[in-house]
């Protein structure tokens, strides 16, 4: 049964009418009276809020159903509908949409609250608050599509809202460099999403083309096809979600405002590939080879990105690689059939990615605008509240016990081990370790130690009011949504994987307690050591230090940008100054050229015939008038 | 044979607002903008009304009024509904062009409306006489409105042009009407069906005669070619808002004839169709050709609504005997209508005195200067040459599909080629707006209706595109 609720179609609706109301308050006051920021901070605010409160009626009304029933779905209109193809404009809740709907709301209401602080002063104040409203509405109709074209326009929705955030400073050439870095590589990934879509439409489409009907004729497919279907998907996916080979346009993102990128990496965009991954369990669980495929793309993505954020000293860097890397573990987790695990560790991550990176432009903003962790410093007295929300970000993310990331990461490890795959299980442990190196490498560098830079120091002050309290608030659920899931072992009865356990066809391995202490104990070392050789190394002061050999090589990120500019972009471009230089002036132009003269010459004579007089228009008729009397005499015979 | 009230409405409101103004104007006691706002709740009103659900014979494939004089059904009622907004849009755009040129008078709404009253008639006219008597309510009001500006030549020599012509056009409908009563003893639609069906169109040369001169005056009416050579020149001598108006309540009403006319039996249209698809083609391409030629934008409006009559008759062509491709003719109408009222409403303010910036590089630079109002013609252009998103581009895509469907892989294909050739006019226009520096500082005086009207026609183009109807 089917709940409709028309609801459903209000929640994404919302922040696209804020988006609207505020890009035209914007444009038609930019140039003559400019609005107070105050005005824009609270309309902008209005959506997100609003949409988390119905995302939590959509959780109360889903859980007030029986178990198996608990969908809602709400049909708007039929968008389009071209023979077989019958697109309905429809949104579909479960409990896997109301999940990501809750923290996605949750989050975004918090980033929106802080850019307030964050982007006072701004020139385009409202532009920025329109287009984060943008972002959120093309991220909820994400969320909610109820099939894969529904998906699509927000998934090609927040790749525009990407770009037009990551460009936003776009007086510096090099940002905007950076939004077509992240729109052209996330074009590629899109290609593979559509073409996955296109062949699955081709192979069952033809009756209906929404989640639930796909569900249900899923066992017409072959496993061709399916694999088939399956890569090309996760193709999209790893252009959104930054995996390998596509992972190279996030660590650019950062030219955006610090907030977007709070928004990009934890509420929106990225988690979407995951999110795909999990809400096509049905035919991802049904080819256990392209899951180990997604899976050991993902873990090796977790490990170069660890390993090029242990050298990086743009503080967002290292933060954006932990993404690119937390990201990994949670396509090892959806890879092995393990979608409970992996969007779990969605959930937890969307708390303490967000509650870092807010931190981070804490600091940034305390700074004004410094974001080399080596000029940093001894700012544990100066920024208090940053420095004790970003410990327990910090702490989650490393994966110390009880904190939210640990329970998350630890799941998706534990589960690699009981699936019976060891060396994902290995490299995950070894990416924990590394993971609490550099994530206190830069706690150390930034709070502890004495001032590298004396004068930014005495510059630097605790942010206002409505910055740290979305901190704090965030550090409460990066302290504690990890406890929503607590597994069987700590007396916990696995909340997050039951409530999800109806929208995903997930495998549930069976293994000995004695696994889960191993995998458990595994990661409680690694972390051990990485932040002990974290402490040594940095705790008490560091010099800049000089890279060279290997560690040149990680901090140039493998020169992998370049092997791509080497490989892909040039070529491309030799192809393209082919075609500029040799086929168009010297093969097409010429036809083309011939074309254009010949219906200008055509044109002419027309002209010509439109001579003015009546007596010329009328016999024009009465030719015209024969030729039809003739014709009509010739077809009556 | 119920004579229900509710869909005679609307007709009753436009009529009765009429003659009230037409009253007023006798005693000059109201503004001329006064007057601009009350036909546009003339409009407005009769728009609502029109909404109203028509009675419980609604399913019905129509429901006779005056012992099936007229008719009324969906086809009907939604063509009225495009005839009335494309009045309220005309009567509000032109508030704007009436502040630059002084010669209108109070009159000129009352004619407006009086067309509008026949044009509403039109749509639901199931009978020949009814159909010649609302055409000519329609004609003789639009030749007074095409030569409104009596101090303007090429307006005396428009209005002279069309009204020969029309005169000539309007000889054979009363012949052909003349010559099907011969035959059928009848001039109702439902009798002349039924008399085809029983005794077939062959067998009798009266009623051949007379359909194939009925339907020469009503392509004359639509200018398709070789009828189409009127249009340019009248269009161009007329005033931005009566061009507007003509180009498209008036093909509006027509094509409603032209469907209730061709759809009376199946035999009929087969009949026709090796005509109308030489016919078309011709039309697809000459209207391209002459408007690839032009300077004038107004003149190119004209050569392209040619081509959009070309489009509509492709439509008309794929129409079976089921109603459902009538959606697709009144979805590209309304999309046309859209679009060209935008463009003609942007023109009304653009214009300048006496229409001084009338050619392609008189819009050099505007969207330097104007970046909305250039914007806003980009996207009417845009939706005119059926780039998607736009109205424009769904239209085409229902009519070009419905071809497909229908068999007429030909027309289908030569509608694609067509499109890439209109191209070259509409891009034109947008090169000059956006690629040129601007030596005009397009200042602009009168009243905001008109670029409000333009701002709400955009939305519309988008709008309508969004509309789904089932192919």
């Amino acid at each position: 049964m089917e709940q409709s609720a028309a609801y459903l179609g209000l929640i994404p609706l919302l922040p696209l009418a804020g988006a609207t109301i505020i890009g035209l308050l914007h444009l038609s006051s930019c140039q003559t009276c400019k609005l107070s920021e105050r005005t824009y901070g609270i309309l902008a605010c209005i959506a997100p809020i609003l949409t988390f409160l119905f995302a939590i009626k959509v959780f109360l009304d889903l859980h007030g159903l029986p178990v198996e029933a608990r969908q809602i779905s709400y049909q708007a209109f039929t968008w389009f509908k071209v023979g077989e193809l019958d697109i309905a404009m429809g949104f579909f809740a479960d409990p896997l949409s109301s999940l990501m709907l809750l923290f996605v709301t949750f989050t975004a209401s918090l980033i929106h609250i802080y850019s307030i602080g964050y982007m006072a002063g701004d020139q385009t104040f409202g532009k920025f608050f329109a287009y984060l409203n943008l972002f959120l509405g093309m991220m909820l109709i994400l969320v909610l599509g109820n099939g894969p074209v529904v998906m699509f326009v927000g998934w090609e929705g927040v790749g525009l809202c990407s770009y037009l955030l990551i460009s936003y400073y776009s007086e510096d050439r090099a940002n905007v460099l950076a939004g077509n870095k992240a729109f052209i590589v996330n074009r590629i990934g899109d290609l593979g999403f559509v073409l996955g879509m296109a062949f699955l439409f081709w192979a069952i489409g033809g009756s209906g083309f929404d989640y639930i009907s796909l569900k249900a004729n899923a066992h017409l497919l072959s496993s061709t096809t399916i694999s088939l279907v399956c890569l090309l998907l996760f193709l999209g996916a790893t252009g959104k979600s930054a995996q390998i080979p596509l992972y190279v346009w996030l660590p650019d993102a950062m030219a955006g405002p610090t907030p977007v990128s709070a928004l990009i990496h934890a509420a929106t965009m990225v988690t979407a590939g995951v999110y795909m991954v999990a809400r096509f369990s049905f035919l991802y669980s049904l080819v256990p080879t392209v899951g180990l495929i997604v899976a050991w793309t993902g873990i090796l993505t977790a490990l170069v990105s660890a390993i090029y954020g242990m050298y990086q000293d743009d503080i967002k860097k290292v933060l954006a690689y932990s993404t690119v890397s937390q990201l990994g573990y949670m396509f090892a987790g959806v890879g092995l059939a393990a979608y409970s695990a992996g969007i779990f560790h969605v959930f937890t991550h969307a708390f303490f990615k967000a509650l870092l990176f807010l931190g981070a432009g804490s600091v940034i903003y305390a700074l004004h605008h410094e974001q080399n962790i080596w000029k940093m410093g001894g700012l544990r007295t100066k920024l208090p509240i940053t420095y004790w929300t970003m410990l327990i970000g910090a702490l989650a993310l490393a994966g110390c016990p009880p904190f939210s990331g640990f329970f998350s990461k630890d799941e998706i490890l534990y589960l690699a081990l009981a699936t019976g795959n060891p060396g994902i299980w290995l490299i995950g442990v070894l990416v924990a370790g590394m993971t609490a190196y550099y994530t206190f490498r830069m706690i150390f560098l930034v709070f502890h130690g004495s001032p590298r830079d004396q004068g930014l120091f005495d510059h630097a002050h605790e942010a206002p009011t409505v910055m740290t309290v979305p901190l704090i608030i965030l550090a409460v659920g990066a302290l504690f949504a990890g406890v929503l899931n607590l597994p069987a072992i700590f007396g916990g009865g696995q909340v997050v994987s039951h409530w999800l356990a109806p929208s995903l066809a997930e495998l549930h391995p069976e293994a000995s307690h004695e696994t889960e202490i191993l995998a458990i104990g595994a990661s409680v070392v690694a972390f051990f050591i990485g932040i002990t050789i974290a402490y040594r190394k940095f705790g008490s002061g560091a010099e800049v230090p000089v890279f060279t050999g290997f560690a040149s090589f990680a901090y140039h990120t493998f020169r992998i940008n370049e092997l791509y500019d080497l490989l892909l972009v040039r070529p491309y471009k030799a192809i393209g100054s082919a075609i500029e230089y040799f086929f168009e002036p010297q093969v097409t132009d010429g036809p083309v050229q011939l074309t254009t003269w010949f219906y200008r010459a055509a044109g002419t004579v027309f002209k010509l015939l439109q001579v003015g007089y009546v007596r010329i228009y009328a016999i024009y008729m009465v030719i015209g008038l024969s030729l039809m009397s003739l014709l009509l005499s010739q077809s009556l015979k | 044979m119920t004579c229900d009230i509710v869909p005679l409405l609307p007709l009753g409101i436009v009529g009765f607002g009429a003659i009230i103004l037409m009253l007023l104007a006798a005693f000059e006691k109201i503004h001329l903008e006064v007057a601009a706002v009350f036909s546009m709740g003339v409009f407005a009103l009769a728009f609502v009304m029109q909404l109203l659900p028509a009675g419980p014979d609604n399913l019905a494939p129509y429901t006779a009024l005056f012992h099936g004089m007229l008719v009324t059904n969906e086809f009907t009622k939604v063509a009225a509904l495009i005839i009335l907004a494309c009045g309220f849009f005309t009567a509000m755009s032109s508030t704007s062009y009436f502040r630059l040129n002084s010669f209108c008078t109070l009159e000129f709404y009352c004619l407006m409306i009086f067309a509008t009253f026949g044009m509403l008639l039109l749509t639901m006219a199931h009978e020949l006489i009814t159909v010649f008597i609302s055409l000519e309510i329609v004609s003789l009001s639009i030749y007074v409105l095409v030569g409104y500006n009596r101090k303007s030549v090429t307006s005396a020599e428009a209005v002279l042009k069309y009204l020969m012509l029309g005169a000539f056009a309007g000889a054979f409908f009363t012949m052909g009407a003349a010559l099907i009563y011969g035959a059928v003893k009848s001039t109702g639609f439902e009798a002349i069906a039924s008399f085809i069906a029983a005794k077939g169109l062959v067998q009798s040369p009266a009623l051949l005669a007379g359909v194939f001169f009925i339907l020469f005056a009503l392509m004359f009416k639509i200018a398709a070619f070789p009828f189409h050579a009127w249009v340019v020149d009248v269009y161009d001598g007329a005033s931005v808002p009566v061009t507007g108006f003509m180009a498209t309540a008036l093909k509006t009403a027509i094509f409603a004839v032209l469907a209730n006319f061709l759809i009376l039996d199946v035999g009929l249209k087969d009949f026709w169709l090796d005509g109308l698809f030489y016919i078309t083609v011709f039309t697809l391409f000459a209207g391209n050709l002459i408007a690839i030629g032009q300077n004038s934008l107004k003149r190119m409006l004209a050569a392209s609504g040619i081509v959009h009559t070309g489009y509509l008759l492709i439509a008309v062509i794929a129409v079976s005997s089921n109603t459902i491709s009538g959606h697709i003719i009144l979805f590209y109408l309304a999309a046309y209508a859209a679009s060209t009222l935008g463009i003609f409403a942007a023109l009304s303010y653009l214009g300048g005195k006496d229409e001084q910036r009338s050619t392609f590089d008189d819009f050099k630079g505007l969207a330097k200067v104007r970046p909305y109002s250039a914007a806003a013609i980009t996207i009417f252009l845009l939706s005119m040459a059926g780039i998607p998103p736009t109205a424009g581009f769904m239209g085409k895509l229902y009519i070009i599909t419905t071809a497909f469907q229908a068999g007429q892989t030909t027309l289908a294909v030569l509608g694609i080629v067509s499109s890439i050739l209109s191209m070259w006019y509409y891009l034109r226009l947008i090169i000059s707006m956006y690629f040129h520096e601007a030596t005009d500082p397009f200042e602009i005086v009168g009243s905001p209706f008109a670029p409000v009207c333009t701002l709400i026609l955009a939305a519309c183009v988008f709008a309508i595109s969004l509309f789904p109807i089932a192919i």
